[in-house]
């Protein structure tokens, strides 16, 4: 962050090395306008924000006209067209850090700087904001991001003490270390007998494994012996095999997805899709920080697969300690000419690059997020076509979710059959990491097989209970994005199948819980602010429709709603869902829709009130 | 065998090229599907959501601009749930819409309004607060924005980026934010932008030229004209309200513009704006200009060429029609057989253009040598793009280059230069490894190769003899044939090849440098700035005002292109006819009425109106005949007053 520019507003333009600079990331990749994201982080890394004299001077170097660039800058979140405090503070009050303390320590922020949210203390050094989105950290909450860095488990007034005067003094806080979960992990009930976890061996571990390591327990093989021992079809067929299915939350199969790609010669693309951007998510994460060889092993095998030379794994923006972890074990593993050209004596060759986003929901959307790495305005496409058949600059393109491309060593290395006997086959093979947040007493990322567990068993086993001895008013299985479920069907198995028996979807398995002191309206609300804010705005339905059913929820939980908005919100739910482009806009109206179904006396007795709900400062 | 799909769509079954959308096939059958995103000249997005139709066998509604045709493919657009769909989507976008149809140039030719009506229910539900957003925002001189209005559909942003290149005009913010417009600091410069004010399916962009003039049934008068602004000859429909010609339309044709318009054209052509524009003749006494009658005042005009015998001159202009062009050089030419009549200023090509605009469209290698189409011949400049964003090559010799986004290479020389480096780049051609790692080799790299090919050069390098000869040979090289591409060197005055073709002689004629020595009367016709000549010498005539610079002896208003019957031939060697609109009102002569009764005053009976001019020139070019027989393509038009010409 530059000292000073960012506060003095002073126009500045880019130093002759810095030009320099962004020249060679625009030479990095396939097509120049790729380059266009990180050459205007890198500029406003420098500049402190992107004045439209700076934005021109990018786009001018990479070689796009300078709409190109504004239309960026003013889509993601990360990147700013005002000058901020030296330190820009973002506060999470989404689910569910929102009523687990994110609310009180906006407050308590903003009392101690004397500062409103969205304004910059008058010495310039600090800027506080509220913002709706999540960043990945809901098992550590309340947290806050502070520049690049996160501060979390700031659920203790001397947390927030010391960090309060780091910003005061306008230094970079120090993050706040994690506690050792408790019970440690080897004293948690064992799912199955003989079970073994796949893809976080080392519960409770926040440090990377080397490659040394990583080696010494069996990484690696599964790529070796695809090279060495298997053709691409044949790794297509073992995948297929597993039973594998995508962990991103669409849950297709993924061997099948590999098979799609046709053939023909000419450049493919394997994307990795690490852009967890799902309230309550932090799966991905975990996997990254703690065990980024096997993403890079899988992405590996996976391009193997499908011809691909040349890998993407896109990274949310905010996941700034994951990115710099990925590239050491991606120059780890280059080093080891695992990765490069020439593999292994054999003769294929590849390159992984690290794209970082900028703050954009949107971005986990595969064909927004090809959108991304082009260089566009990511707003997801039209199909067909299909990404197998024109995705990255046309061509066949694979995107995978980071969890299903870390299965896939081991599939490799112990063969399909003993994947596809894990969990709950035949169509839920495998395991799967739960991530489980919001009001229970021990938060986080829990692996179990698919369909070994119910969901009260989670919370109950697992999770340490609900906290403070509350009920349980209903979970969120998917995020924010799938029915909420009520309390009545927690005994449902956490599987794909059964959560859809129960009236919801199991996603990408981020379970929050919320429980009976939760204020099921304003949660709702919450939830929909998230939509709206995330919303591209390409499609009418998604645009107006997030904008209306908010304004809506808004005046409700503000004391102004009537029983007729219950059904009009219910009639606006439906024009939007299943008309709208992507995905985004037909999980924008469940919290609606599963909300009314479930607690409509507790809206009526809010609309009856003719009060605001009250916030969530003292939780 | 064609590449046929059989579909049915409401029961109808239809038969269609394989690929053909959705959308398109539904329009073959006759079927309405209601649309705002979609255009036909821009790549579907499936954004807006109106199309939404039932396929059989699919889950979910598609957009049927998104869906090209399957064989067997069943599909309904009545079906309940389509109905339901369109009603949200409708509700849904006039949610935040505001209710500005009284004060809103678009209303009652505006897509939205039309498509309320049709397929929308009579009311909505939203009482929540709209958003509020610049209204009238200057996005430039020529267009205005009003924010609220704007539905996203994004048509305006994807013609600056696929169709101009230049992203003049980008999507900021996100979701219900969303807005359009520039970099700030910076205005919608674009020579192109006046076709989103056409794309745009409500009123957010609007033109500011046209602003509060009009309501679309007041435009009595909707008249197919051609452009007069450049050599392209872009086809456009005029429209009039009350004998007043408001603003300028493009016409489909894809041998020529598509339906795109450059903003020159489209906005500063147009008479209307032409300040203290002569309607009546004028002759100078003492220090002014006194009006006289037309009669007289042509006599006077007769006389005084005449007696100026050698020393007299005739200066044809840039935008004279094909009959006026003829009737110079006939009838005229043969009443005045001592004086000087030349095409000023100069549209001499030495290498008319041969080809076709389609022909270029379509092409694989593209060669500029001194020409900067941009500039010159903009809306070409779009056709050009065209084949590069298929993929063709772009190579540019000169010192300016508008199309620098899209050319592989751009070999930057000044012209004395360029003969020599077209020496270079044909030799670089027929060795490549000779020239490996130079300028000229990396300027032939991209040219070579298959396919139709293109080569247009500036037609002043192209009147050297010398270099003219390494142009053919160039073209040669690269297999640029008439037949399959296009080569020459474009006049590019806005009928410069009109006059190439009907009077090359006086094309040729060479001009003294200084008129004013050389010649006594010179009467300079058709548009243009008027020659640097002493008092008493002009006689103007035309249908722009002469210029405070100019001291004219008699000024002759004439017809304005787009007020009279004529007809243009475009650079590439289309003749192009175009009707009278009735807005000439009080009638003032043609171009070549004017020279006809001139040449009739002179003694030399000819031919005065267009029937009988036609005939002449078809029968001494067999060549324009049969286009000119031809009606001029366009809707039918009410005419206001009948036979003004």
């Amino acid at each position: 962050m530059s000292d000073g520019a960012a506060r003095a507003g002073a126009a500045v333009t880019l130093s002759e090395e810095v030009r320099a600079e962004v020249r060679a990331i625009a030479e990095r990749y396939p097509k120049r306008r790729t380059a266009l994201l990180p050459a205007l982080k890198r500029a406003q890394q420098v500049a402190g924000y992107l004045t439209p004299a700076l934005m021109a001077e990018v786009a001018e170097l990479v070689g796009v006209p300078a709409g190109a660039a504004q239309e960026l800058t003013t889509f993601y979140s990360m990147l700013h067209t005002e000058p901020h405090g030296k330190l820009h503070v973002d506060v999470c009050v989404q689910l569910p850090c929102g009523f687990m303390g994110g609310e009180r320590l906006l407050k308590q922020l903003s009392t101690d700087l004397g500062v409103a949210p969205g304004e910059t203390t008058p010495d310039g050094l600090v800027t506080l904001a509220r913002t709706p989105e999540c960043f990945g950290a809901c098992h550590r909450a309340p947290m806050c991001r502070v520049n690049d860095t996160y501060v979390e488990n700031l659920g203790t007034p001397e947390a927030v003490q010391t960090l309060v005067t780091s910003l005061k003094k306008g230094e970079l806080p120090v993050p706040v270390p994690v506690p050792a979960p408790a019970p440690a992990p080897a004293a948690r009930p064992k799912p199955a007998p003989g079970f073994e976890p796949v893809l976080l061996p080392h519960p409770g571990r926040t440090s990377a494994l080397s490659l040394e390591e990583y080696r010494s327990e069996g990484g690696y093989r599964g790529f070796t012996k695809a090279l060495t021992e298997m053709t691409p079809a044949q790794v297509i067929e073992e995948v297929k095999a597993s039973g594998l299915r995508g962990r991103g939350g669409a849950a297709f199969s993924t061997g099948l997805k590999w098979s799609f790609v046709p053939k023909a010669p000419g450049p493919k693309y394997l994307c990795c899709n690490a852009d967890e951007s799902e309230p309550g998510t932090f799966k991905d994460r975990e996997i990254m920080e703690v065990e980024p060889h096997s993403l890079v092993e899988g992405v590996a095998i996976g391009s193997y697969a499908i011809g691909s030379n040349e890998a993407f794994i896109y990274i949310r923006g905010e996941y700034v300690e994951a990115e710099r972890r990925l590239l050491h074990a991606i120059a780890e593993a280059e080093a080891a000419g695992l990765l490069g050209k020439k593999i292994q004596g054999t003769d294929f060759d590849l390159k992984i690059h690290v794209f970082m986003g900028a703050g954009a929901y949107i971005c986990g959307e595969e064909t927004a997020l090809l959108e991304s790495l082009e260089g566009r305005r990511p707003m997801p496409r039209s199909r067909p076509p299909f990404p197998a058949v024109s995705g990255l600059y046309d061509r066949p393109t694979v995107v995978n979710n980071v969890e299903t491309l870390a299965n896939v060593p081991k599939i490799l290395a112990n063969g399909a059959a003993w994947y596809s006997q894990l969990g709950a086959p035949p169509r839920s093979p495998g395991t799967k990491i739960f991530c489980l947040s919001g009001s229970v007493n021990r938060p986080g990322n829990y692996e179990l097989p698919l369909g070994a567990v119910t969901v009260r068993e989670l919370i109950e086993q697992y999770g340490g209970g609900v906290r403070g001895g509350h009920k349980v008013l209903g979970v969120l299985p998917a995020g924010i994005s799938a029915p909420i479920i009520p309390e009545a069907k927690l005994d449902a198995k956490l599987d794909y199948e059964s959560i859809a028996a129960a009236g919801s979807m199991l996603g990408s398995a981020s379970l929050i819980v919320l429980d009976e002191t939760v204020d099921i309206v304003r949660a709702a609300t919450r939830m929909v602010e998230f939509f709206r804010h995330e919303s591209c705005g390409k499609c009418t339905p998604c645009r107006e429709g997030t904008q209306w059913l908010h304004k809506i929820m808004t005046r409700i939980e503000l004391g102004q709603g009537n029983p007729a908005d219950l059904d009009l919100l219910k009639s606006l739910s439906s024009e939007i869902s299943g008309k709208v482009l992507c995905a985004l806009g037909d999980f924008a109206t469940s919290p609606v829709t599963a909300t009314i179904e479930h607690f409509r006396e507790q809206y009526l007795t809010q609309i009856g009130r003719r009060a605001p709900v009250p916030d969530w400062s003292d939780r | 065998m064609t590449d046929t799909v059989n579909i049915t769509i409401d029961g109808r079954v239809v038969q269609v090229p394989k690929g053909t959308l959705l959308v398109e096939a539904a329009k073959r059958a006759g079927i309405d599907i209601p649309v705002f995103c979609y255009h036909e000249k821009l790549k579907p997005v499936g954004a807006c959501r109106m199309c939404l139709v039932e396929i059989e066998k699919m889950p979910r509604l598609q957009t049927a601009c998104t869906t090209p045709v399957g064989e067997g493919m069943v599909v309904r657009t009545q079906a309940g749930n389509v109905k339901a769909a369109q009603n949200g989507v409708l509700e849904l976008l006039l949610a935040n819409h505001p209710l500005d149809c009284p004060i809103c140039d678009k209303g009652g030719e505006c897509p939205l309004q039309d498509t309320t009506f049709a397929y929308g229910l009579g009311e909505s539900r939203m009482t929540e607060p709209k958003r509020a957003l610049d209204k009238a925002f200057p996005l430039s001189e020529r267009i205005a924005l009003d924010k609220e209005r704007c539905i996203m559909c994004m048509r305006c942003t994807r013609f600056q980026a696929e169709i101009v290149g230049d992203e003049a005009i980008t999507v900021m913010e996100r979701g219900g934010q969303s807005e359009i417009g520039c970099l700030p600091g910076k205005t919608f410069d674009s020579p192109f932008s006046g076709n989103t004010v056409e794309l745009c399916p409500v009123g957010a962009l609007t033109s500011r030229q046209y602003r509060f003039r009009a309501r679309p049934w007041d435009i009595k008068v909707r008249v197919p004209a051609v452009c007069n602004g450049c050599a392209v000859g872009c086809n456009v429909e005029l429209h009039a309200r009350d004998g007043r010609i408001l603003r300028m339309w493009g016409r489909d044709n894809t041998e020529v513009n598509d339906i795109w318009l450059c903003d020159r054209g489209r906005f500063d052509t147009l008479p209307t704006l032409a300040a203290e524009r002569p309607r009546k003749a004028q002759l100078r006494r003492g220090d002014a200009l006194e009006p006289a009658d037309y009669s007289v005042a042509l006599g006077g005009a007769a006389e005084l060429l005449r007696a100026a015998g050698k020393r007299a001159a005739v200066l044809l202009g840039p935008t004279l029609s094909n009959e006026a062009l003829f009737v110079a050089g006939s009838a005229l030419r043969r009443a005045l057989p001592e004086a000087t009549l030349a095409v000023w200023p100069s549209a001499a090509t030495a290498w008319p253009v041969e080809g076709s605009v389609a022909q270029l469209k379509r092409a694989t290698r593209i060669l500029l040598v001194g020409l900067d189409p941009w500039s010159d011949l903009p809306v070409v400049a779009l056709q050009i793009r065209k084949a590069t964003q298929a993929g063709a090559a772009l190579v540019v010799i000169g010192e300016h280059n508008g199309l620098a986004r899209d050319s592989a290479l751009w070999w930057r020389a000044a012209p004395a230069e360029q003969p020599a480096r077209l020496r270079e780049l044909l030799t670089a051609l027929d060795s490549p490894a000779a020239q490996a790692g130079s300028d000229a080799q990396r300027a032939a790299s991209p040219l070579q190769g298959q396919g139709p090919a293109v080569l247009l050069a500036d037609p002043n390098l192209a009147a050297d003899a010398q270099t003219r000869d390494l142009l053919r040979a160039l073209a040669t090289k690269l297999g640029a044939s008439a037949a399959t591409g296009m080569f020459g060197a474009p006049a590019l005055a806005a009928n410069g090849r009109g006059a190439q073709d009907l009077v090359p002689e006086l094309v040729a004629q060479r001009l003294p440098a200084d008129l004013d020595a050389a010649f006594d009367c010179v009467l300079c016709i058709g548009g243009g700035a008027a020659p640097a000549l002493g008092p008493g010498k002009l006689l103007y005539a035309s249908y722009e005002a002469p210029g405070a610079a100019a001291v004219p002896k008699m000024v002759l208003p004439l017809a304005h292109s787009y007020e009279q019957a004529g007809s243009f031939t475009n650079f590439a060697g289309a003749v192009q006819p175009f009707q009278a609109g009735g807005f000439n009102n009080p009638a003032l002569p043609a171009d070549f009425a004017l020279l006809g009764r001139l040449a009739a005053a002179l003694g030399v009976q000819g031919p005065l109106e267009l029937a009988g001019v036609r005939e002449a020139l078809a029968a001494q070019h067999p060549a324009y005949a049969a286009v000119l027989a031809r009606p001029a393509k366009g809707r039918p038009l009410p005419l206001l007053h009948e036979g003004a010409e």
